[in-house]
């Protein structure tokens, strides 16, 4: 296994609302390995999002991390200084996220946003920032003489995307970020942006963290994925493991609820029932209620990640009995 | 099978921009299509190509610019006051946002007992009647739902009593404008399959409008498709043969780009041979053929001549200059 660049232990992140304290991400452990593309997937609502917040430390005003750890390269980021940490986010580990395209500045040119946000954290000439710039937008595809004096509102939805994570990488991070970056963009042009980043995860060799609800998208890319369920991560490992060897009846269940334009339709059924509310999560296994294979067990022990061998972790008591096919 | 709605040469042209710079939008340009009784017609292409548009013409909501919409072999829009507002109530809706569609001031009860009275169920029986509603579309168990408002519900749940009330008033045909899209994955199907039911057992026809060809080619698996591109349709046919056979480049193009969820077939798959992966802009269309400018097949009559919608085989259109003489696509 590669050594991990991020390691998440025991990590609880509640929510402050009306009813009380809402638990989003309950005791989650994992381990994100150094240059390999992961994918953590999950439906909306499960926390998937709240673990990248809680990472870089950017949650909502009301949640808060109630115990657990977060390593960087071995260092808790959550003891680290608000200064100490803004010096990190970008530099460290770069984000992109969802709907990105509106952070740019819509008064500053392409070129003149990424130069300075080089002079800002590091001491070069602007030349060298902008030929930097112009390095990187070629990287992802664009062409730099024409979008460096471009304004935002001049180019299209996906150049935008593009030049955001160009962007991103300006600072040489040693992590890439990605939340949902194809929300909101065309099929064809989805299709570009993901070649795009699996281009250069192949090129640069950084490590990649990408959160969807699309199993889909990942498919192509991803090498290692993690499946997340109402505040917990039920399944981890290799691509071809989750797809073609789970051991986790939502797993299971999720990749046979998604329609495909090739193969057979009649296998694909919707898992029964309705994802559960945090405010009062099901006891045991919170899958139990929707699960074809629950027994009496399951509603009373929470399951633990526990490794199944290959570098495969599945938190499912039956997962012995469960397959699939 | 009868024609349900047809549209003959429809184009919608939407002005724009202020007294000094007049621009037109093209949403429609010149297109024929027939919707038929009790069939699933998935209507699929990528935003802003002119399917949402295409939904509220059916329907009778926009006032084609030039052209005709039939309903029944009647023109819709030279019918009296009367029989067009009775035809209306034919055709009913379902949109993407099922949370914008429901009043949140009321009930379940409340949303779905006033169309059943003004379709003359008697007052006292309103209740027995919402119940079987709600559990013929599946939200169980109905009595536990009455009092429920919108915002007590899931997605799933609101979408499923959106299409309750839509079928109140037993219409001929549904226009889905992306009724699934913001669905949580695993109860997508869930909807489509209640979609199905509503088709097989109240013979409602569907028009189902979407980006998403995997869940067009789920819905429609018996049905036919049409492939829109700048408001022009490019290929239309029984959803099998044009999925299995796709004739366009553009349609070829939307295939490949399709995300599959099978790590070892995705990783396969070849490169998109399109030129551009920017959409041209619906106010200055391109001339000839407008795919030509992202067309890698594209030669000189492409760039001056359009061509026109042509029956290839048994039941399967297309619109290309080029059909035959290009190299047939396979997934992988």
């Amino acid at each position: 296994m590669a050594i991990p660049i991020i390691t998440i232990k025991d990590l609880v992140v509640e929510y402050k609302v009306r009813e009380g304290a809402i638990r989003v991400v309950d005791d989650v452990s994992l381990e994100v390995p150094k240059g390999r593309f992961t994918a953590l997937i999950g439906e909306s609502g499960c926390g998937k999002t709240t673990i990248v917040e809680a990472i870089l430390n950017t949650l909502p005003p009301n949640g808060y991390i109630r115990k657990g750890e977060i390593l960087f390269n071995g260092k808790n980021l959550l003891s680290l200084k608000e200064e100490e940490q803004r010096r990190f986010r970008w530099k460290k580990i770069a984000t992109v996220f969802q709907a990105a395209q509106n952070s740019l500045n819509p008064i500053k040119v392409i070129g003149e946003q990424m130069v300075e946000t080089i002079l800002d954290h590091e001491s070069v000439s602007k030349k060298e920032a902008l030929k930097k710039s112009s390095n990187l937008l070629e990287l992802v595809g664009l062409e730099p003489s024409r979008v460096v004096n471009s304004y935002p509102h001049e180019i299209s939805g996906g150049m935008k995307q593009k030049v955001i994570i160009a962007t991103s990488l300006l600072l040489d991070p040693e992590m890439l970020i990605l939340d949902e970056p194809t929300t909101a963009l065309d099929l064809i042009t989805q299709f570009y942006l993901l070649e795009t980043l699996g281009k250069l995860h192949k090129k640069l060799g950084i490590t990649m963290m990408m959160v969807t609800h699309d199993v889909s998208n990942v498919a192509r890319h991803a090498d290692r994925v993690a499946i997340m369920y109402a505040g917990k991560i039920v399944e981890v490992g290799d691509i071809d493991e989750i797809f073609y060897n789970s051991h986790h009846p939502y797993t299971i269940g999720l990749l046979n609820s998604i329609p495909s334009i090739i193969g057979d339709l009649s296998k694909k059924k919707p898992i029964p029932g309705l994802p559960p509310s945090l405010l009062d999560p099901p006891s045991g296994c919170r899958f139990h209620p929707r699960c074809s294979y629950t027994e009496e067990v399951c509603k009373n022990i929470v399951p633990e990640l526990k490794s199944i061998g290959n570098e495969h972790l599945t938190a499912c008591l039956r997962w012995s009995d469960i397959t699939t096919e | 099978m009868e024609s349900l709605v047809k549209l003959r040469d429809v184009s919608v042209t939407f002005k724009m921009g202020g007294l000094r710079k007049r621009t037109h939008v093209h949403a429609l340009s010149d297109l024929s299509l027939c919707l038929f009784e009790h069939e699933i017609l998935a209507i699929v292409g990528e935003s802003g190509c002119g399917k949402s548009t295409l939904g509220r013409v059916v329907l009778g909501l926009i006032r084609p610019t030039s052209g005709e919409v039939l309903y029944m072999d009647e023109n819709i829009w030279k019918m009296k006051w009367k029989r067009s507002q009775r035809s209306h109530s034919t055709g009913q809706i379902v949109h993407q946002d099922s949370y914008a569609a429901l009043n949140p001031m009321r009930t379940v009860y409340q949303t779905l007992s006033a169309p059943l009275i003004h379709y003359g169920v008697k007052r006292g029986k309103s209740k027995e009647e919402v119940c079987n509603l709600l559990k013929f579309v599946g939200v169980m168990p109905p009595g536990y739902f009455l009092n429920k408002y919108p915002h007590h519900l899931s997605g799933g749940q609101r979408q499923r009593i959106v299409f309750a009330r839509s079928i109140i008033p037993k219409p001929k045909f549904i226009v889905a404008d992306e009724p699934v899209s913001m669905i949580d994955a695993s109860l997508r199907l869930s909807i489509l399959d209640l979609m199905m039911k509503l088709n097989d057992e109240m013979s409602i026809a569907f028009l189902y409008i979407t980006h998403d060809l995997a869940t067009a080619r789920y819905i429609a698996r018996r049905g036919r498709i049409a492939v829109i591109y700048l408001g022009r349709i490019i290929e239309m046919g029984k959803l099998d043969d044009v999925f299995q056979r796709p004739l366009h480049p553009y349609f070829q193009a939307l295939l490949t780009a399709a995300p599959i969820p099978d790590p070892r077939l995705a990783r396969k798959k070849k490169v998109l041979p399109l030129k551009s992966m920017e959409l041209p802009s619906a106010e200055n269309l391109p001339s000839g053929c407008s795919f030509h400018p992202r067309c890698s097949y594209a030669e000189e009559i492409c760039t001056t001549e359009r061509p026109i919608l042509k029956k290839e085989s048994g039941d399967h259109w297309v619109a290309c200059h080029k059909v035959g003489r290009i190299p047939s696509w396979n997934h992988i």
